[in-house]
């Protein structure tokens, strides 16, 4: 939807054009938190260094990025490119010394495309799928 | 059909709040939603898995047994659950009067070349991970699966007094919560030496290291949790768990 605005700023009026998207709906910032969130601690420090067995990977990963949580093979891909998941939908499973582990969406999204096979050896931080909007 | 576990169905048992159900398809989705120190327990599986979504033929009469335990302090440390979770599963067989089995690496419960147990862990959320555990006890898998004849064992042909169910879930969750504790207070090199006497003797086996084999003997697991194996006089070659995508055992010294 596009819309006409005229805009003042310090007396002086601005035409300006502006699209306003259909799935304009959802705010990109929300206000305030919402209200089932936990309440946390004023901001603390950050740690002075990541302990070293974080995974640095995780740290740099894009929002839509999906990466293995730890080195070991995937046994289970749940969802295929297109598929719209929620945040922290399952994507998909890695197993070491049987043991499985759950690889989460870090957050909404489409499936963009899955980057591994089933019965891939992978390591620890290596993007397996990519998320978009 | 497959009821989700409920603050109804469940008892306390050894500080663990159980929840018994006749039929589960696998007892480790139905704890994935429950909080640490929560079990299920299931009369029957449907849908009971081994590793690389294996089936794992679970009938009445076996103990098919699924523990929320938190993970530890990081998700290195996470690692070692699963050898964790076998040496709590063997304390609980000893204290039920079991003295003859052994580990094959990572986790399963032998009676000499017949499986008695076995555990897959899951960890659906970051945290706290689902130990599922299968001990074979009054039911007989090769009657499902004639494949499986010798294949087997189970404690109702290994004890003079089998345990009934309530008394083995007992035993398994105590050993259970009790080794976690270590293993949180002390790290896995606090539960090495006890883990490495679990393995019987000195073994030929063969690694399937996603292409490459390697034959040697196994030597047991270090306190980072690989797996060692000798070649010949000097020291192990150490593999990470997720190098080895098989362990074969040869035959025995």
């Amino acid at each position: 939807m596009i819309k006409n605005l005229r805009v003042t700023v310090d007396g002086k009026a601005y035409d300006v054009t502006v699209e306003i998207p259909d799935d304009f709906d959802t705010p990109v910032q929300p206000a305030a938190p919402p209200l089932s969130a936990p309440s946390l601690p004023p901001s603390p420090a950050p740690p002075p260094a990541a302990p070293s067995s974080a995974p640095a990977a995780h740290a740099a990963a894009g929002p839509g990025e999906v990466r293995s949580p730890m080195a070991g093979r995937i046994v289970a891909i749940l969802v295929e490119p297109g598929r719209e998941v929620k945040l922290g939908e399952q994507l998909l499973t890695v197993e070491a010394m049987k043991m499985n582990t759950a690889v989460c969406a870090p957050k909404a999204g489409k499936v963009a495309e899955i980057l591994t096979t089933v019965g891939a050896a992978v390591d620890e931080g290596q993007l397996l799928a990519r998320l978009e909007e | 059909m497959t009821s989700a576990p409920t603050a109804a169905d469940s008892v306390l048992c050894d500080g663990w709040q159980l929840h018994e159900l006749p039929l589960a398809s696998s007892t480790n989705l139905a704890a994935a939603e429950l909080s640490p120190w929560e079990a299920v327990r299931a009369d029957r599986q449907t849908a009971g898995r081994g590793r690389f979504q294996r089936g794992w033929i679970s009938d009445e009469g076996g103990l098919w047994l699924s523990a929320v335990v938190p993970t530890g302090p990081n998700a290195a440390a996470a690692r070692a659950l699963p050898l964790v979770a076998g040496l709590a599963v063997c304390d609980a067989l000893r204290s039920v009067g079991l003295t003859q089995f052994r580990l094959r690496w990572p986790n399963d419960v032998l009676v000499g070349d017949r499986k008695l147990a076995g555990l897959l862990v899951d960890q659906f959320v970051p945290g706290r991970a689902v130990a599922g555990i299968g001990i074979n006890v009054f039911n007989q898998p090769e009657t499902r699966d004639p494949a499986l004849k010798n294949q087997t064992a189970r404690l109702a042909d290994l004890l003079d007094a089998p345990p009934e169910l309530p008394r083995l879930t007992r035993a398994v969750l105590s050993s259970l919560r009790l080794v976690i504790g270590q293993f949180h207070a002390g790290g896995f090199a606090s539960l090495l030496p006890r883990v490495n006497l679990l393995w019987g003797g000195p073994r030929r086996v063969e690694l399937d290291l996603d292409g490459p084999f390697r034959r040697g003997t196994f030597a047991g697991v270090n306190s980072e949790g690989q797996l060692l194996l000798l070649h010949g006089p000097g020291q192990p070659d150490a593999y990470h768990a997720h190098q080895v995508r098989h362990l074969k055992e040869i035959d025995s010294l």
